[in-house]
């Protein structure tokens, strides 16, 4: 039912699902607790989103701090996003890595994204739409990000559109100062 | 149907109780975030607050061209599972009839106006038979609380249990069509 894709950050994976269509229209299993739960992953959900952005708009870069355990599950059901993540977590072998990878609504991909690791998107088309489950609620106490041009990624935009709230979210570099 | 709000505020505008006891209209909120919009699907502890106890095991997603009926659909048990259904884009007629014996709105059926641009959704009990007719392409999500069971998932024919679908010939799949009636049902519930 699902394939899990490692990925180059340890603990995110990208899982393909099918997508079943007949002459009525089409249809997607997108989460399944049990095989989750097979494969050593968070498969309890508390929140579920929807969001809409319009092209060229990077949301990001958010992540859930890693001490305490958490998981989000991200698919595009509508137009095309460019995800990208990065690990912050500090004694990960991947610690600030980059991955990169295309959702969108034909190909039936979804990322995993744990604790620790911060997550963006560029939208690369008109109305592209988002869901998210997330293991945890999340609150303005919660909500830590850094800016999406800190990292080591080329991203494929030259005047993205973003929210103030993002713009002003720390460097990397302030991120790894915290811990010196 | 015009029952004050169980529930109004952050994450949903409203809770509503519908003529089913236990199947209720939740129309979610939604809000600005710089380029982003965005609408809470999903938020266990604000259900819980109205006596909903709904934990996600399974989430599904139907796109549905104009014309096509999918029902009228449910589990039995040990499998039956409660759904939280919404229209993301488009506009469908959702129908849901009342199977649980022992309910005092046995038999009863309610049907609702789901919309991409209402953001509302319908929480359908276990023991309920669901189904939809997409009056234009439609994107339907369905979080629901037990997962696929091939042995237990049944269903009775959609023109069977007195539902006023606004087509008489709807496209269906040929297992949908070929469901047993109201009438001729055997009820697991």
């Amino acid at each position: 039912m699902f394939d899990f894709l490692p990925t180059a950050i340890d603990g995110c994976y990208e899982i393909r699902t099918r997508i079943l269509t007949d002459h009525r229209g089409t249809f997607t299993k997108l989460f399944h607790s049990g095989t989750f739960k097979d494969k050593g992953l968070i498969y309890t959900f508390s929140n579920a989103d929807y969001l809409i952005c319009p092209e060229d708009a990077i949301s990001g870069l958010h992540f859930h701090p890693e001490d305490e355990k958490y998981a989000l599950l991200v698919s595009c059901i509508n137009g095309s996003v460019l995800k990208v993540v990065v690990d912050l977590r500090r004694h990960s072998k991947t610690y600030k890595k980059v991955f990169s990878v295309k959702l969108d609504s034909s190909s039936g991909n979804t990322l995993y994204i744990p604790e620790g690791v911060a997550h963006g998107f560029l939208s690369e088309a008109s109305d592209s739409a988002l869901i998210t489950l997330a293991s945890h609620p999340t609150t303005v106490a919660t909500r830590k990000g850094i800016h999406w041009r800190s990292i080591d990624f080329d991203w494929p935009v030259s005047s993205p559109v973003i929210s103030e709230e993002d713009q002003k979210l720390m460097p990397l570099t302030e991120y790894e100062n915290q811990f010196r | 149907m015009h029952y004050i709000p169980l529930f109004a505020g952050q994450p949903y505008r409203s809770i509503r109780q519908t003529g089913i006891v236990g199947c209720y209209l939740v129309e979610r909120t939604t809000r600005r975030d710089g380029p982003r919009t965005l609408s809470d699907l999903y938020d266990s502890s604000a259900l819980l607050q109205v006596g909903i106890d709904f934990p996600i095991h399974e989430v599904l997603l139907s796109t549905s061209g104009k014309r096509v009926l999918r029902g009228l659909h449910f589990q039995s048990s040990p499998h039956s599972t409660a759904k939280l259904v919404t229209c993301l884009s488009g506009v469908v007629f959702d129908a849901v009839v009342d199977l649980r014996r022992k309910s005092p709105t046995y038999l009863k059926v309610f049907t609702t106006r789901l919309s991409g641009s209402e953001a509302n959704m319908i929480f359908i009990p276990e023991g309920l038979a669901h189904g939809f007719y997409a009056y234009e392409k439609s994107t339907i999500l369905y979080m629901t609380s037990g997962v696929f069971s091939p042995r237990h998932d049944s269903g009775i024919l959609w023109s069977s249990a007195g539902i006023a679908w606004p087509d008489a010939n709807p496209i269906i799949s040929e297992r949908d069509q070929n469901l047993v009636r109201l009438e001729a049902f055997v009820n697991p519930f």
